[in-house]
């Protein structure tokens, strides 16, 4: 049984940039225990300087799968993860001890809302906030996935987590990357080290472009994120594409890329291409999706319709009776 | 001249256009001042809109610190402070007022004639009614008030005077006199923290003044909503609880 208390458990590889602000912003935890991944930096010296525990160990393209080694020197009953790019706001002590001073025994874990900064900007869109991260567990009782930021599993069934509440909880706070060039380096790198499923029955490139079209739409919110959501969703949905294109290289270059499909997709209107393919099922699919689209458009101009006649309702009602009243 | 060294604090709940002006106005202040080495913390009191450095374009290093959790006014000041635990003078500064260039010169310069240990500032709305110069204290359910409230400017005499309390709104204290008396009360959620401070002072033989040749604007309840509201009112009641009958009555001078 470990003592009541939160350990603070983070991996650093030439992390001198970002480490300060996360070393002020956790000095109140039970524990510290820095985990360096060969740094060539200050990062040792500043870890050590601040109080914390430091480890040394060998440096993995796989983090998370490498966190596992290291959570059992955790001494406290709970353990907080955090990155080296991360920090808590000033008040993060007194709502992280209410967490985990919970009595509910099924209770494992939280997931925190993450804020995520790019290019020194909060950025609100949908794909990006609140970007839950399962951070605060019980010690002894999570167990990290091989993989990039792939969610980690309790090792004990009966345990659950709860979501923090991001109108008005605790968050973290994450320098993502100061710019967009940095961006597609990190982004490159995950996919070069990233696993990828073995089998060649899964592969579906088509599924690839699909995806890469879903992240495309998933990321796109200039409303919350101006000029930056074009950029952010461009290369994003590329690392799709280039994941797929990995993966495919894994396979053997099997099987053959639908060559068809990167000339409808690149060069041509997808419902000409649809047409001239010859494919009866897309066809009718297209055909389908035409129609209940028509179906929407209507329905939605039958509904504005009738809500700027209920708004201009007391303006009629007002100009009977004027009338009346003239006659 | 002996250097000074002054840490602003600056507590925020959203109104980042008028945060930006405000310390716009404030570094042109601070440009008036080559006696006064400055730091400055804004402290984002859980804002709904993140508050980022770029926001800023001053040449000012801004030290931003965060809350998640909407904490009192006082709170925020107090964690404010504790940002910079070298200074020898904290300056609060509401993120509403709009310094005239001329008004630290004036602030210190009062500070420094009084031998004061809190220095308040003269403050105007935008139509240049008084906002701020100097609190009172009135007997009955009255209590403190802003003495010439909505009295135009130019008809207010600008003599620096002693009183017994300040805005909090643009407020200096020596930091020694901060930490003897552990910061504002934390148990008022805003509003009248600044005169429990002042009047604890005053228990200790501080003095209390207030400058008065430079008018700068504080927009004041025009930026508060119904929720400040409540919470002033809340505040109000703590304050009387704890002070009715133990400050000295300075009567009604609210006409000149």
């Amino acid at each position: 049984m470990k003592p009541d208390g939160i350990s603070l458990i983070v991996h650093t590889r030439n992390s001198s940039a970002t480490l300060p602000k996360l070393l002020e912003s956790t000095s109140w935890f039970d524990e510290r225990i820095i985990v360096d991944c060969q740094s060539d930096d200050e990062s040792v010296a500043m870890a050590e300087a601040a109080g914390c525990r430091v480890i040394s160990t060998q440096h993995e393209f796989f983090t998370d799968a490498l966190r596992n080694e290291f959570l059992p020197l955790a001494s406290y009953s709970w353990t907080m993860v955090l990155d080296s790019d991360e920090y808590l706001a000033l008040d993060a002590e007194d709502e992280i001890r209410r967490l985990v001073s919970v009595m509910d025994e099924s209770l494992g874990g939280y997931l925190l809302p993450r804020r995520n900064f790019i290019v020194d900007r909060f950025m609100q869109g949908s794909s990006f906030y609140p970007d839950y991260q399962f951070r605060i567990f019980r010690t002894g009782q999570v167990r990290y996935q091989t993989g990039h930021h792939v969610m980690p599993l309790f090792i004990d069934d009966r345990y659950h987590h709860e979501l923090v509440d991001f109108s008005n909880g605790v968050h973290i706070y994450h320098h993502n990357y100061n710019s967009l060039a940095e961006f597609m380096q990190k982004q490159l790198h995950y996919a070069l080290t990233d696993v990828y499923e073995q089998s060649t029955t899964e592969f579906s490139f088509t599924d690839v472009i699909a995806q890469a079209q879903e992240t495309f739409s998933r990321v796109f919110d200039p409303k919350s994120d101006g000029s930056l959501s074009y950029a952010l969703a461009s290369i994003m949905a590329w690392d799709k594409i280039m994941r797929g294109l990995l993966q495919w290289e894994k396979l053997g270059y099997q099987p053959a890329l639908p060559d068809e499909y990167f000339s409808m997709v690149w060069t041509k209107k997808v419902d000409e291409q649809v047409v001239e393919s010859g494919n009866d099922e897309l066809h009718e699919q297209l055909t389908l999706l035409q129609a209940e689209n028509q179906a929407l458009t209507n329905e939605i101009a039958q509904m504005n319709q009738r809500l700027t006649m209920r708004a201009l309702r007391p303006f009629h009602v007002a100009w009977s009776k004027l009338k009346r009243t003239r006659t | 001249m002996t250097s000074i060294n002054l840490h602003v604090v600056i507590p925020c709940l959203g109104l980042e256009a008028l945060t930006r002006a405000c310390l716009l106005t404030l570094e042109r202040a601070l440009q008036k001042t080559p006696s006064v080495t400055a730091s400055v913390t804004l402290l984002d009191n859980a804002s709904p809109f993140v508050f980022q450095r770029e926001f800023f374009p001053n040449d000012l290093a801004i030290d931003i610190a965060r809350l998640d959790r909407q904490a009192s006014f006082s709170k925020a000041c107090n964690l404010g402070a504790t940002r910079n635990g070298d200074a020898d003078f904290y300056l609060f500064l509401n993120n509403d007022v709009l310094l005239h260039e001329d008004s630290l010169v004036d602030l210190l310069s009062c500070q420094r004639d009084f031998q004061a240990g809190i220095t308040g500032m003269r403050l105007v709305f935008a139509d240049s009614t008084i906002q701020h110069c100097g609190v009172l204290f009135d007997d009955g359910d009255r209590g403190p008030y802003h003495t010439c409230n909505k009295i135009h400017t130019s008809l207010v005499p600008r003599t620096p005077r002693e009183l017994q309390a300040v805005t909090g709104a643009v407020f200096l204290v020596k930091r020694d006199l901060f930490s003897t008396l552990d910061g504002f009360s934390e148990d008022y959620s805003f509003g009248y923290e600044d005169i429990d401070f002042c009047l604890r002072a005053k228990q200790l033989g501080a003095t209390i003044a207030c400058a008065q040749e430079i008018d700068s604007i504080h927009f004041a309840n025009t930026s508060y909503n119904e929720t400040s509201m409540k919470r002033i009112n809340q505040s109000r009641m703590v304050f009387m609880a704890n002070w009715r009958g133990r400050f000295q009555i300075d009567g009604n001078r609210d006409e000149l």
